[in-house]
């Protein structure tokens, strides 16, 4: 293998983490909170992308469609929240099952609208260009993505650690019913941290659409590879995230060069290795 | 069992044997179906009932002994039985893996992972064309002949598969209620308690798990020499929440259950293909409601009404899936 294809398959894996974490990290922060984790996730990402892409085409910005896809996921991720997860808080199977069947209903009537094409992000001409990274070059677009994670995490890092929002999420996440006794109202906090990560698959789904189509299995692939990568990490953490979709950006990567018939079955090495030697994942507190 | 509802069972079993004297064949196909995708539901069940796990992987079971029935019967030529036999093998050893991969954690974790393995299963039916033929997927699958029974007259396929779900149903039935099944409802209940007096948590789970899966695997098979095709969409994770629907409207209670939630499904279905392509949209309002406001499934429900009359209550199987 060449340098420079070396170098093209890590910035494919490293752009592909990028947007698995954008995924990932709310996901997993609202499951720390509350132990709900969002199944409809998938289906948020693909509501957000078709509604950017949508967007996008109609108006040709690019931030129009951003907005749009972010507000595409907050709204049914608000809704659900408040309007049904509340009817069964606390039955943490009958949360995880309703959100299945909400992100059912989502796929399934965006199948309805879109019809089985499968949809693309139209880039606008000045964000087409490669960057020359002097050994690869590589499409612009993606590197921004690798940014836009970057500025993600550095924000949600920044939050969980500087504001007193951040240190009530923080104590929420570790020991629910001591925050709970000490005054924070969890409840109020997950609904905050759900309508983020909600925001964050929308945005996820613009973003993405732009090299994964939007296809009729795009939302669940993208759901799975977003539960790899918070099992890998490390349920509830934002640093195991990060490394979680690291692990599961680079075996894709290089597994779609070189064994495409395993691409996406090769996450299980990872996976399984990681669940024997740490049954929490990497990142994750051991259940007490 | 008490006298009133093994009698129910008596009559519903003897009105199933007279439906291939009296119905069509398209009614025949459809109970055909409604019995194979019993034993899929009835797998799901025995694990979120009995043991207390929610399993997205039961459905995915069913599609790798229909994929490695598939294969060994149109690829290599093998014949019916033993391709059926080796699918077998092949599911409860894939289950094997899995179970030991997944069956350390539990509740919502544990869910999650089923998905993940689950999808990644889908993905190698539709990522290895070589050996799955990829989307296209696996077609005139030869349906098996024995001692001089076509299988490919619904009427016959009826009969063996009436026998066949029965033994599995009754062998459930009896397992359930064995020491094996007190053993797995207890580590339901109080995991850490069995533990501390001794039992081997890991291993009774793997148990049941296996022994689902093979009920699942069955069914599997059952469905692909029936309809004679598979494609990924046995593995597709509507699949897994379609079997999950049918079992929260039949209530996860093991034996009615299952086929109340099924033929409640293939019924809504067969009248749904009529007037919209999606089904998926409607199994999903379905569930969503059921979730909301029957927790405790349609079979519970009615049983619930008797008991009231009685004046007994039962539990939720949300709050016994919760625990």
């Amino acid at each position: 293998m060449t340098l420079a294809s070396f170098a093209f398959l890590s910035l494919n894996g490293l752009t592909l983490a990028a947007l698995l974490f954008i995924m990932a990290s709310g996901l997993t922060l609202a499951f720390g909170l509350m132990r709900v984790v969002n199944l409809a996730h998938g289906a948020f990402f693909m509501l957000g992308g078709y509604v950017g892409v949508a967007v996008v085409d109609r108006t040709g910005s690019l931030l129009a469609g951003l907005g749009a896809g972010m507000a595409a996921g907050l709204i049914p991720g608000v809704a659900m929240e408040r309007l049904l997860l509340a009817r069964v808080r606390g039955i943490e199977l009958s949360e995880a099952l309703l959100t299945i069947a909400i992100g059912m209903i989502i796929a399934d009537g965006l199948l309805g609208v879109f019809g089985g094409y499968p949809k693309s992000l139209a880039v606008p001409e000045s964000l087409r260009g490669r960057v020359d990274l002097g050994f690869v070059q590589y499409p612009g677009f993606r590197l921004g993505i690798l940014l836009l994670a970057v500025a993600v995490g550095a924000g949600l890092g920044a939050l969980l650690t500087w504001t007193r929002l951040g240190a009530a999420i923080r104590a929420g996440v570790d020991d629910r019913e001591t925050a709970q006794s000490q005054g924070i109202n969890v409840g109020a906090l997950f609904g905050i941290v759900f309508a983020l990560a909600s925001v964050l698959a929308g945005a996820a789904g613009v973003v993405g659409a732009s090299y994964l189509a939007l296809a009729q299995d795009t939302g669940v692939r993208v759901l799975m590879l977003s539960l790899v990568v918070i099992i890998i990490g490390g349920l509830g953490s934002v640093t195991g995230a990060a490394a979680g979709a690291v692990i599961t950006g680079f075996v894709t990567s290089f597994a779609n060069a070189f064994i495409p018939q395993f691409a996406l079955f090769i996450l299980f090495a990872p996976l399984a290795m990681v669940l024997a030697v740490r049954p929490q994942g990497l990142f994750g507190r051991a259940a007490a | 069992m008490n006298d009133n509802r093994a009698r129910t069972m008596l009559v519903v079993g003897a009105a199933a044997l007279m439906l291939p004297l009296v119905a069509d064949d398209y009614v025949l196909v459809l109970a055909l179906r409604a019995l194979m995708y019993s034993l899929i539901v009835m797998s799901f069940s025995l694990l979120a009932g009995e043991l207390g796990l929610v399993s997205l992987l039961q459905s995915t079971f069913a599609g790798v002994a229909g994929y490695g029935l598939a294969i060994l019967s149109t690829s290599y030529g093998w014949s019916a039985l033993p391709a059926a036999a080796a699918s077998l093998l092949l599911t409860l050893a894939t289950a094997a893996v899995f179970g030991l991969v997944s069956l350390k954690t539990s509740g919502v974790g544990f869910m999650m992972l089923t998905i993940a393995l689950g999808q990644m299963v889908w993905a190698l039916a539709f990522q290895w064309i070589d050996l799955t033929r990829g989307m296209d997927g696996i077609v005139s699958i030869p349906a098996p002949e024995f001692a001089g029974l076509n299988l490919r007259d619904p009427r016959a396929m009826y009969f063996v598969t009436a026998a066949i779900v029965v033994v599995c149903f009754a062998s459930a039935h009896v397992l359930m209620e064995s020491r094996f099944g007190l053993l797995i409802r207890g580590i339901r209940d109080n995991a850490p308690r069995m533990r501390a007096l001794g039992h081997p948590i890991l291993r009774a789970r793997l148990a049941a798990f296996l022994i689902a899966s093979f009920y699942a695997a069955v069914g599997g098979i059952l469905l692909t020499w029936e309809t004679r095709v598979i494609t990924p969409v046995a593995l597709d994770l509507s699949r897994a929440v379609w079997v999950l629907t049918a079992a929260v409207i039949g209530g996860t209670t093991l034996l009615g259950g299952s086929v109340v939630g099924v033929v409640i499904m293939v019924t809504l279905e067969a009248v749904l293909s009529q007037y919209t392509d999606r089904h998926i949209l409607v199994f999903g309002l379905i569930l969503a409601f059921a979730i909301l406001l029957l927790p405790n499934g349609v079979s519970a429900f009615v049983s619930d009404l008797w008991a009231k009359r009685r004046g007994r209550s039962r539990e939720t199987s949300a709050v016994k899936l919760a625990r």
